[in-house]
């Protein structure tokens, strides 16, 4: 039960660490906004939209804001549709908001399935 | 005092349930500016709320008012300075994006316009109808008009083409500190002589006011011309543009550098290929073509009489439209390139120079001034509005530099934008003075100023309940 338990502390642990690579490349984004110009969600608020995503994710891994529900919440409605990620390319930093938004949906799921608690 | 209050209930009272969010995610989406550091856990406001009328507005400023409770005002957030961040907990940010009115009438030859409406969107709507909007900030594409009035910036313009958004503003509507709504200002092309508050908030830095909607004179399109030049150093560019204005030549709408190594990636992103030198592009406008093409083709000699490796009026629109891309999205160059490490900005600024000391400028910062260790170190990148003598430098490291280098070339380019304020005898024109800037006025103008400044706040706003901290440059210490 113990080598299993440190098993699972140790895939929490690199699936932090993954993220965390990504997140540092975050500190570029600029926060002009461009990208909410074209996300077919985006209507009033900015966690509608890329921005507002990625900064929740950013803010949540970095200074442990927000519960994993209330993240997950905002990033499962992303459709994934890349506009924001060609449009940052083209016009800003070149920040990959779509693959962020995927990849922190996927290692919350794996969170998830070590057990740990979406609500904190 | 916001501690004890239900601030998200009471507000969505006061405007409505749909115009407030009390959600963490959005207070710390709307907590954020451009450029500034991270949000301190501790100022993540208490709530959003986005009034739909200048009476909301009032409302939410009575309550604030009455509860001493911080407001930020937000129109997108994308300010260079701070400006927008909250620098005190337990705040309210206000978001003016549901401000959309937006009204041309030709016969009296102006348009009124809400401050959330976006920029570039307000740009191609005068567009289609044959006029020019006279202002064009890099971050347009994002950002709101308003937020542009609050810091009287014409962006990328030439001022001495155009003037500065302040020569057009009409009139503005205000909600004060206080919770009063004012208009200012005339409906007559003829603008008030003697005193006119129109003045006293456009560009104000929302120290004085919340501006919700303004009245701007319209302006005809123009006809343009456009030219570029590349050139093996950027002394050249400036010293180019220092000779049109001694030739007495009619000043571009834009005159635009943009280093070689600033614009390698925006020129690969459009296909263009190898950037040959440093960039100049110049645009010039006149009532008609012949004149445009006269005045491009005059700035296509002092080009090449100052050494350019080549010099032409640019034919072709979608050369046009690629070069002055390239121009306008040079945050490209914080791509990561192929085989290259992904390269941070590690501090940069924009300032005012007196003309004739623009070329020094580029060989100062070239030569690495003494005392900025960290700067030396960094690769540094030039671009601005040379023709405005408005010039522009960042400083990037690659990713893998140790974080407290990089924050200290950071450190150390806010150090230099003040040496240039202060010994250099310009300022800053494009993006606004205060929160991060205000120190380096503070010292340029003197206690004296800085003590009428905060005498006037404090006038209008008793309580400081107003972007407080921007006047005071809080999180922005020396």
């Amino acid at each position: 039960m113990k080598t299993e338990n440190s098993e699972i502390e140790k895939r929490r642990s690199e699936l932090t660490d993954l993220l965390s690579d990504e997140i540092d490349l975050l500190k570029v984004c600029q926060k002009c906004k461009m990208c909410l110009r074209v996300c077919p969600l985006y209507t009033d608020w900015y966690t509608e939209g890329p921005v507002g995503r990625i900064l929740a994710i950013y803010y949540h891994f970095n200074y442990g804001i927000g519960t994993k529900k209330e993240l997950a919440d905002l990033l499962f409605t992303c459709t994934t549709c890349r506009k924001c990620q060609n449009l940052c390319k083209q016009m800003a930093m070149g920040v990959k908001t779509t693959d962020l938004i995927v990849k922190a949906r996927r290692i919350l799921v794996e969170m998830q399935s070590l057990g740990e608690s979406v609500n904190g | 005092m916001a501690a004890k209050l239900d601030v998200v209930s009471d507000l969505k009272k006061l405007i409505g349930g749909k115009n407030v969010s009390g959600s963490l995610f959005e207070r710390v989406a709307y907590g954020q500016d451009a450029i500034a550091p991270d949000l301190p856990v501790e100022n993540i406001p208490i709530a959003v709320a986005k009034p739909d009328s200048s009476e909301s507005l009032a409302k939410i400023i009575c309550y604030a008012n009455d509860n001493k409770i911080p407001v930020y005002v937000h129109g997108s957030g994308t300010s260079f300075k701070g400006s927008a961040c909250p620098k005190r907990s337990q705040s309210i940010v206000v978001d003016t994006g549901n401000y959309k009115q937006l009204e041309i009438n030709e016969d009296d030859f102006y348009f009124e316009v809400g401050a959330g409406v976006n920029q570039y969107d307000l740009e191609i709507f005068l567009q289609k109808r044959g006029f020019l909007l006279p202002m064009n900030v890099g971050s347009k594409h994002g950002s709101t008009i308003g937020g542009a009035i609050a810091v009287n910036t014409i962006g990328h313009m030439v001022d001495s083409c155009i003037g500065k958004i302040i020569d057009y503003v009409m009139a503005v509507e205000v909600v004060l500190p206080n919770g009063k709504i004012i208009e200012t200002g005339t409906k007559s092309i003829r603008r008030p002589a003697g005193i006119d508050l129109t003045r006293f908030f456009v560009g104000s830095e929302g120290l004085f006011g919340v501006i919700t909607k303004m009245r701007i004179r319209l302006v005809p399109m123009p006809k343009k011309a456009y030219v570029a030049g590349f050139f093996s150093k950027p002394e050249d560019i400036a010293r180019a543009f220092m000779k049109i204005y001694k030739d007495r030549l009619p000043a571009p709408l834009y005159g635009e550098l943009l280093g070689k190594n600033t614009a390698a990636a925006a020129f690969m992103e459009r296909g263009l290929g190898e950037p040959p030198g440093d960039m100049a592009i110049a645009t010039t406008i006149a009532f008609s073509q012949d004149e445009a093409n006269r005045q491009a083709n005059e700035i296509v000699k002092v080009f090449q009489a100052q050494n350019a490796i080549k010099a032409y009026v640019v034919e072709s629109p979608e050369e046009q439209s690629a070069l002055w891309d390239a121009r306008d999205f040079i945050t490209n160059r914080l791509q990561k390139q192929e085989g290259k490490p992904r390269r941070l900005r590690a501090g940069g600024f924009e300032v005012g120079v007196p003309l004739s000391r623009l070329a020094e400028f580029f060989s100062y910062i070239k030569s690495g001034p003494p005392g900025y260790p960290a700067l030396s170190e960094s690769e540094v990148m030039f671009y601005g509005h040379v023709g405005a003598s408005g010039p522009h430098v960042s400083w990037t490291v690659s990713e893998d530099t140790p974080a407290e280098k990089r924050i200290q070339s950071i450190r150390e380019a806010r150090r230099l934008e003040k040496e240039f304020s202060v010994k250099w005898e310009g300022i800053g024109g494009e993006v606004g003075q205060t929160a991060s800037r205000i120190s380096a006025w503070r010292e340029k103008y003197g206690e004296n100023a800085y003590a009428l400044l905060s005498m006037l706040k404090a006038t209008v706003d008793p309580n400081n309940i107003l972007n407080p901290g921007n006047l005071e440059g809080e999180g922005y210490e020396d």
